[in-house]
């Protein structure tokens, strides 16, 4: 008998009982759609993570000091020194990171004011959009100047005005006043507690406004990935010999935070995959239970079938395909609702979920495979029948 | 054609057995139309599964056009009843899911042969018992009578060396089951060796010989009346 006729026939047999063979099937949708659905959001994370890192820049080494005391302190000119000192490191920006209200006339907003240098804004990777920068002379002099961020911006002054127009005006952050000498290219969607609900302003001058005695944390980037090793080495030196103990300061690196992110997502999208894949074990299960039903309710057909001389291969592979087919449309099935249920997950999460082609082709080989290895058991049966036995049978 | 020398079919229940084929030689040439008669326990069921190669005997020799089937596995059987015989049952045995036509395709669906050729041998032995026009229908459709001719056409269509037709007339009613074995004489007429087994003495007599079995042993051979 032809693969074709084989499959033709078994649509039909399928089509006999819609309702049996939709419940057979639901293990398999129910298997595929949940593996598409947690494989695609894994990805989409995945990707969604790579990108917090990136707009978070590369290369960045992150140093905190957890205590500081009269003694053991950091010191910034030996800090500024020995950052411009080391081969291959790019920028240094030792930063304050507070909570302060800034106002303008009768508009008020909260927001995080960074106590900073000039590199911050690179190693952020924060374009100016109007105005400049806070520069070198800015920090030395203690010059009371900010620049901010666009949800800023908007909180206090408005869709109205043009940022050319503001700069060189004057806010307030916590009573003190500041003038405006740049305006941040819009980064986030503009959304409150972002990227661009910030404002920079000289490190020197948020020590005094704010009353912060030791600058705490401190952002290194190297020229590129071949240095990654020997900077974090060395910065970690550096604040080794301030504490002789590891344990009061921190040092992390995007590369290999990200990299351990990967590898935490990779484990947990593996083991959820798994968890839905025995969904798709017990989908199989159903397919032979059936099988086995439909074999034995079909005794008489194979007796005649055997009769007229089908032989043991013939009635294996008729309802061998049968298994598959059924297996198979689940499957397909299971494919265009898991791509649904992604979109829809990805709509309700944030998250833009990928269905990769390579999890719809494993999905397609693992419903198949069920399809052939549940579905032998019972054609095996069928296929070994003796035909006057089997045509007795009513 | 067929011969079967010395054959025994003997069944172990516990520490009986049952000789339901007990030393039966026959033989029976191309063209024959023969039938083989016996009360109901006589071993013409046994006799005629294993003249159609759906069982083996115990002992003997069965040679089936110069082939001997007596000790063939299941797929070689298989193969010769693909290719050399054609049945007709009591109860027609229709595959229920399957039109008309694709139910007469089936033995030639085994012989792998393709789609068109299938339809044309199909078409033509449809033709040959009166079916024309139904080619399309499903069995339920069908009066016994029709379903009847169906599993002749389905026989037909093989090109058998022998047609087996196990008490087709059982399920009908008699005008009807005249007309089935009106033409079944046709094809014997027509060429076709035929071997009918019926336990009802009028309709053995139709035949153009007649063969009884007792207990397992040919008991009588003669000419039938339809000689």
């Amino acid at each position: 008998m032809d693969i074709g006729q084989s499959f033709i026939l078994a649509v039909k047999s399928l089509m006999a009982s819609k309702m049996r063979a939709l419940l057979t099937m639901l293990g398999i949708i129910i298997g595929v759609s949940a593996v598409i659905l947690i494989s695609g959001m894994g990805e989409g994370l995945t990707a969604k993570v790579e990108e917090t890192f990136t707009s978070m820049g590369s290369n960045i080494v992150t140093a905190m000091a957890l205590r500081q005391t009269e003694t053991k302190y950091v010191d910034l000119d030996k800090l500024a020194e020995f950052a411009s000192e080391t081969e291959g490191m790019k920028y240094y920006a030792p930063y304050t990171q507070t909570s302060a209200t800034a106002k303008f006339g009768t508009e008020d907003a909260s927001t995080t004011v960074y106590g900073t240098n000039e590199d911050y804004a690179s190693i952020r990777d924060r374009g100016i959009a109007s105005g400049r920068n806070i520069q070198y002379l800015d920090v030395e002099r203690e010059q009371r100047v900010c620049v901010v961020g666009s949800h800023v911006i908007e909180e206090l002054f408005g869709d109205d005005v043009t940022n050319d127009e503001l700069i060189g005006e004057q806010l307030k952050i916590n009573g003190t006043t500041f003038k405006i000498v740049g305006i941040m290219e819009e980064k986030a969607s503009g959304m409150a507690g972002g990227d661009d609900d910030m404002i920079l302003i000289p490190y020197t001058v948020a020590q005094k406004v704010f009353n912060i005695q030791y600058v705490n944390m401190f952002y290194f980037t190297y020229e590129n990935g071949d240095y990654a090793d020997t900077i974090i080495d060395k910065v970690d030196r550096f604040f080794y010999n301030i504490y002789d103990n590891a344990d009061y300061y921190f040092i992390m690196d995007a590369q290999s935070m990200m990299e351990e992110m990967y590898d935490m997502l990779d484990t947990i999208t593996s083991i959820l995959v798994a968890i839905a894949a025995v969904s798709l074990l017990v989908g199989g299960v159903g397919i032979m239970n059936i099988m086995l039903v439909s074999v034995t309710e079909r005794t008489k057909e194979i007796g005649i079938r055997k009769a007229i001389g089908a032989n043991k291969f013939d009635v294996l592979s008729q309802f061998v395909i049968e298994a598959i087919t059924t297996s198979v449309i689940g499957g397909t099935i299971g494919i265009m609702l898991g791509i649904f249920f992604t979109n829809i997950a990805s709509v309700i999460l944030g998250i833009e979920g990928k269905v990769t082609f390579g999890a719809v082709a494993i999905a397609v080989g693992v419903s198949s495979l069920i399809g052939i290895l549940f579905g032998y058991m019972p054609a095996k049966k069928a296929a070994d029948m003796h035909p006057i036995d089997a045509l007795r049978h009513e | 054609m067929i011969d079967l020398k010395n054959v025994y079919k003997i069944y172990e229940t516990g520490d009986v057995e049952v000789h339901a084929l007990d030393g039966i030689s026959l033989h029976i040439d191309k063209g024959e139309f023969v039938a083989i008669v016996g009360q109901s326990g006589s071993g013409k069921s046994t006799c005629m599964n294993i003249i159609g190669c759906l069982d083996v005997p115990t002992d003997g020799e069965y040679i089936l056009d110069g082939i001997d089937v007596s000790t063939m596995d299941d797929d070689e059987l298989s193969y010769i009843r693909n290719n050399e015989l054609g049945f007709i049952f009591q109860q027609y045995n229709l595959i229920q899911k399957l039109s008309v036509i694709n139910n007469v395709e089936l033995p030639l669906i085994y012989k792998r042969y393709p789609k068109e050729a299938r339809r044309k041998i199909a078409m033509e032995a449809l033709e040959r018992v009166g079916l024309k026009g139904m080619e399309n229908r499903f069995p339920q459709q069908l009066s016994g009578g029709q379903q009847q001719r169906v599993s002749i056409a389905r026989a037909l269509a093989g090109e058998p060396s022998v047609i087996l037709a196990d008490e087709p007339t059982g399920a009908l009613d008699s005008k009807t089951g005249i007309e089935v074995l009106a033409l079944i004489k046709k094809l014997n007429e027509e060429g076709n060796t035929i071997i009918l087994v019926t336990h009802d003495n009028e309709i053995a007599e139709q035949a153009k010989r007649v063969v009884r079995l007792q207990d397992g042993k040919i008991v009588e051979d003669r000419p039938g009346r339809g000689q």
